[in-house]
């Protein structure tokens, strides 16, 4: 008895879904104006987030060139490009797995477990990256203290500068943090339940 | 419109119904389908030169839209779209046809996303082969999964 109710109700659903199917076909639902502002759109090869962050580091590592104009040593100056370059490098590694136009035609499954992954990884990086960061930091007010060629008022302007830098990158980066979270939990959390092997 | 584009419109104008019925029963109203069509269309756009005739089309497409519609970050400001061309409204029309469907959209919406796209294409009549190759787990989970979808319901009915 059981048994017939349940196949009646999923009979029921079936008939129910050759109705919807009915109504759309007396539907007009797309028509040439959609089609032509979908094939008309950027498509671009990474998303705005990630791309406003390799530019900013990009600029920060040209930035950093003028280091050695105010008496930084040379090798402080070279870590600080290098640490931006790899930083940016990074980033695009980082989003390049998980493009739409790579996953669209993933099963659900794969993009769980990539976004997983890319979950994982940020989150690696972050325990790396906030204490290599702060020992950066560290090193270069402590460099510009001991710079012999800035005299006491640039030295205390470039402080100011650099606590300004600090406190601006602290809010931006807490923000695309965030961001960048809730994007991945969002993707997890739809999917959240597909936990066993296959 | 140039050849690609010609091949996109055919694809979208036979393959509306999955399309639309994919972002129906993943949405909460109509702006929300609205929405999601439009970005369904915009990924299948984007993923069609990586289509290589792999699968079967209509594989691809139920793929790509239940990808779209798990993956989409639920926006606080709705983007400017183009509203659809139809004055469909299938969560307040208030003819018997509609209502119907309201009733499946209940059923399929309570249960979570992975299990509402297991349930559509079991409902579409797909084998359980297709099925595990659209939503990528084995055959044998797909079986214990619509066990389970039954069960539930089931249950929903009993409630």
């Amino acid at each position: 008895m059981e048994q017939y109710s349940n196949h009646t109700e999923l009979q029921e659903m079936r008939e129910q879904l050759t109705l919807l199917h009915r109504k759309l076909d007396r539907e007009i639902i797309v028509n040439e104006k959609m089609i032509r502002k979908i094939v008309t759109q950027k498509i671009s090869t990474l998303d705005n987030v990630a791309r406003r962050t390799i530019i900013l580091q990009l600029l920060a590592a040209s930035y950093s060139l003028s280091f050695f104009r105010i008496g930084i040593p040379a090798w402080f100056c070279c870590l600080t490009i290098v640490a931006l370059l790899l930083a940016a490098l990074q980033t695009y590694t980082f989003h390049h797995g998980l493009q739409v136009k790579d996953v669209v035609s993933d099963d659900l499954a794969e993009i769980y477990k990539k976004t997983y992954r890319l979950k994982r990884r940020y989150a690696h990086w972050l325990k790396i990256g906030i204490p290599l960061a702060c020992l950066w930091f560290a090193g270069l007010i402590f460099e510009i203290k001991t710079a012999s060629s800035i005299d006491e008022e640039s030295k205390q302007f470039f402080i100011y500068g650099c606590i300004t830098g600090l406190i601006a990158g602290i809010v931006i980066g807490f923000c695309k943090h965030r961001k960048t979270l809730y994007t991945m939990n969002n993707i997890l959390q739809e999917i959240d339940e597909f936990t066993q092997k296959n | 419109m140039d050849t690609s584009e010609t091949e996109f419109a055919q694809i979208v104008k036979e393959h509306k119904n999955t399309i639309y019925t994919v972002c129906f029963m993943f949405s909460k109203d109509s702006d929300e389908i609205n929405d999601l069509f439009q970005e369904s269309l915009l990924n299948l756009w984007k993923g069609l030169p990586n289509f290589q005739g792999k699968s079967d089309i209509s594989t691809w497409i139920w793929r790509v839209c239940f990808n779209t519609c798990v993956s989409s970050e639920r926006k606080k400001k709705r983007n400017i779209t183009v509203p659809l061309p139809t004055d469909l409204n299938l969560f307040e029309d208030k003819d018997e046809d509609s209502r119907q469907i309201r009733m499946l959209y209940d059923r399929i919406h309570r249960l979570k996303p992975f299990d509402r796209a297991i349930v559509l294409l079991w409902l579409e009549n797909m084998s359980y082969e297709e099925i595990a190759s659209i939503v990528g787990i084995s055959v044998k989970n797909v079986s214990v999964r619509l066990f389970r979808i039954k069960e539930e319901l089931k249950k929903m009915s009993n409630n």
